[in-house]
């Protein structure tokens, strides 16, 4: 996924809060605290694995080694939370925990670790906060960077949609192809295209009028596809 | 060998050495045609199919099921191993018309994920000339077809039961008729006319077809494959195998050193960048970025010369111009450059019609490398021209596999 960060078109702050008001139909309020849990020791030799990184070995653990990364995260600085971010990507296993503490790291301004965790959140979990925490960074970041990051996230990253939910997140990703923001217009159809292939002839500098075409025919799309559910 | 590099060479190949001209041989339409039996010739290649059996998942002949003959293929998935088996098969592109495939897939648990793709040069991806047809389960059991981007229902299929899948292609338009038909039933139980392809793009070429276990690498899947067969509607007639596994030799074939090192050259950015043309480029610039001998080369005034007497057919000349060349590389202790010349002077001596002398310039780079796939298929030509077929053919299957 090609960076904006040259592009401009960040608009107002104010109308990008209510442009994603609109599109997220929720409050801005932040991401919710981790879920409480027992601490786990960390493990040292875990900690090796995570910094190599050697997947294979770590996989060869199980799903057991997910509390235990959990455990690891917790403890760990802002290097050490990318680095296990970055085994949660790679393993693709669900949990709710590495959601939780994933979510937490969406503001923070550690560029590795923000990047990293905008990527594993829909990798650990179809849980729909993840898709609105990540449309939200995309609207309201003033980091183009995460913004193009956290479009990269939902093009390619969100693994564990079933069909209805994935319906759910074309409805939202068509909806801000319909943004005041060219930049994100521009980030929205990147986003189908990556999870369709198609475009639909839609333009995002495009007068709105044939932009509202295309974005008639993505609906009509995403309406006989809702058919099928 | 990595699926990955299989397909950048097979990509670098459409690039670099034009497609065969009809001719000869074989039965007059079909492209591609499979019953999976021990008496067929099975061998592996980039004219025939690639097993891709990369951690603990097989793919391999099975007695257990089968819809004809005694044998078929058991795909057989292992959970968590970080990979998954496939049986990925090539037949030559098509770019219009219409093209008919046939196989016949029977599962142990339909819910246990899989997928088959009818796919071309953009391999198996959601975009025009990528992924045309895709056949896929759901965790629900459902069978799915993925048409205009989206899963489709089909059917719930029954465990140990044969389906046959009957399609017909339209590769200018991008759509399909699909029949499925049920073991022991004459009426099909999916029926569906001018259906868009997987990305709703019309014109994307088709080359490639694949059946495989569990890509999410979660589930032990296993599912058998009989009777595979791809078609076209004219007396379409096919060059005849000169080896096994192919109908060009690798070195006809294969981007060599002379094609990777212009593709070192940057090219400018534009408008096209997206083309498939512009894509495989981009591909064929990537497995020369990887290849220390060819970025050894870039540069090298000699090539010019040698690619003018490779071109008029000057091989025993450039063959003598590329040993020199290496051993000019080492007195300037450049290893790298001097194993490319002697790549390159191999494969004129090989076009030249010497293999004895091929084999032993090709081997004079394996041990100061890690030698790339390119090479050891090239190594593969040599034992066969030299009737060495127990070599040719472990050299080729450390690329393609090898179907047991």
């Amino acid at each position: 996924m090609p960076s904006v960060g040259q592009r401009g078109g960040g608009g107002d702050l104010t109308v990008l809060a209510v442009t994603a008001a609109l599109f997220l139909g929720a409050t801005l309020a932040g991401a919710q605290p981790p879920v409480a849990v027992e601490a786990l020791p960390v493990d040292a030799e875990l900690r090796t694995l995570v910094e190599g990184p050697d997947m294979a070995a770590i996989r060869a653990r199980g799903e057991g080694v997910l509390p235990e990364l959990a455990a690891l995260y917790r403890s760990g600085d802002e290097e050490l939370r990318a680095d296990v971010a970055a085994v949660w990507y790679g393993l693709g296993w669900k949990s709710e925990e590495a959601k939780e503490l994933l979510l937490a790291d969406f503001d923070t301004e550690h560029e590795q670790l923000r990047i990293t965790a905008q990527w594993a959140a829909g990798r650990v979990s179809n849980d729909p906060e993840v898709m609105k925490a990540l449309v939200r960074n995309l609207l309201l970041d003033p980091n183009p960077l995460f913004r193009d990051k956290a479009a990269c996230a939902l093009a390619s990253d969100q693994i564990h949609l079933d069909d209805t939910q994935r319906w759910v997140f074309f409805e939202r990703i068509i909806a801000l192809l319909e943004a005041p923001s060219l930049e994100t217009r521009w980030l929205a159809i990147r986003i189908l295209e990556d999870n369709t292939g198609q475009r639909k002839g839609f333009d995002p500098g495009a007068p709105p009028a044939a932009r509202a075409e295309a974005v008639a025919r993505w609906r009509r799309w995403l309406e006989e596809i809702g058919e099928e559910l | 060998m990595s699926r990955l590099i299989t397909s950048l060479l097979l990509v670098a190949a459409a690039l670099v050495a034009p497609a065969p001209a009809a001719a000869h041989d074989a039965e007059p339409g079909i492209l591609f045609a499979y019953s999976f039996e021990a008496d067929e010739d099975l061998a592996t290649g980039p004219d025939t199919f690639a097993v891709f059996e990369l951690r603990r998942g097989e793919v391999s002949l099975s007695d257990l099921f089968r819809t004809s003959g005694f044998y078929s293929v058991e795909i057989r998935d292992v959970a968590d191993d970080g990979d998954f088996p496939e049986l990925q098969a090539y037949f030559p592109r098509r770019e219009t018309g219409w093209l008919f495939l046939r196989f016949a897939i029977l599962f142990t648990d339909p819910a246990a994920p899989f997928d088959v793709a009818l796919a071309g040069p953009q391999h198996y991806t959601l975009r025009p000339g990528g992924i045309a047809f895709w056949l896929r389960s759901r965790a629900n059991g459902h069978l799915v077809h993925v048409s205009d981007s989206f899963p489709r229902k089909l059917f719930v299929p029954r465990p140990f039961v044969w389906y046959e899948v009957d399609l017909a292609y339209d590769v200018d338009a991008g759509r399909y008729d699909l029949r499925i038909f049920e073991e022991g039933r004459d009426e099909p139980l999916v029926d569906l006319r001018d259906r868009p392809n997987a990305t709703a793009s019309p014109g994307g070429a088709v080359d490639q077809l694949s059946f495989v276990g569990d890509r999410g690498d979660r589930t032990s899947t296993v599912l058998y494959v009989d009777d595979v067969a791809v078609g076209v509607e004219e007396a379409l007639r096919l060059d005849p195998f000169v080896a096994p596994g192919r109908r060009r030799l690798f070195v006809d074939r294969l981007p060599t050193l002379l094609a990777l090192a212009p593709a070192l050259a940057p090219t400018p950015a534009g408008d096209d960048d997206a083309t498939p043309e512009a894509v495989a480029v981009a591909e064929l610039q990537a497995l020369a970025a990887a290849d220390p001998m060819a970025a050894a080369l870039a540069g090298d005034g000699e090539l010019a010369r040698y690619a003018a007497w490779s071109s008029e057919g000057r091989h025993a000349e450039a063959r003598d111009l590329a040993r020199l060349a290496a051993e000019d590389a080492d007195v300037a202790r450049d290893a790298p450059r001097a194993a490319a010349w002697r790549e390159l002077a191999a494969d004129a001596a090989l076009r030249h019609g010497d293999a004895a002398e091929a084999l032993l310039l090709y081997r004079e780079i394996l041990p100061a490398i890690d030698p790339p796939a390119r090479l050891l298929l090239k190594l593969s030509d040599v034992h066969h021209l030299l009737g060495d077929v127990e070599a040719e053919r472990r050299l080729r299957e450390t690329v393609f596999g090898r179907l047991d």
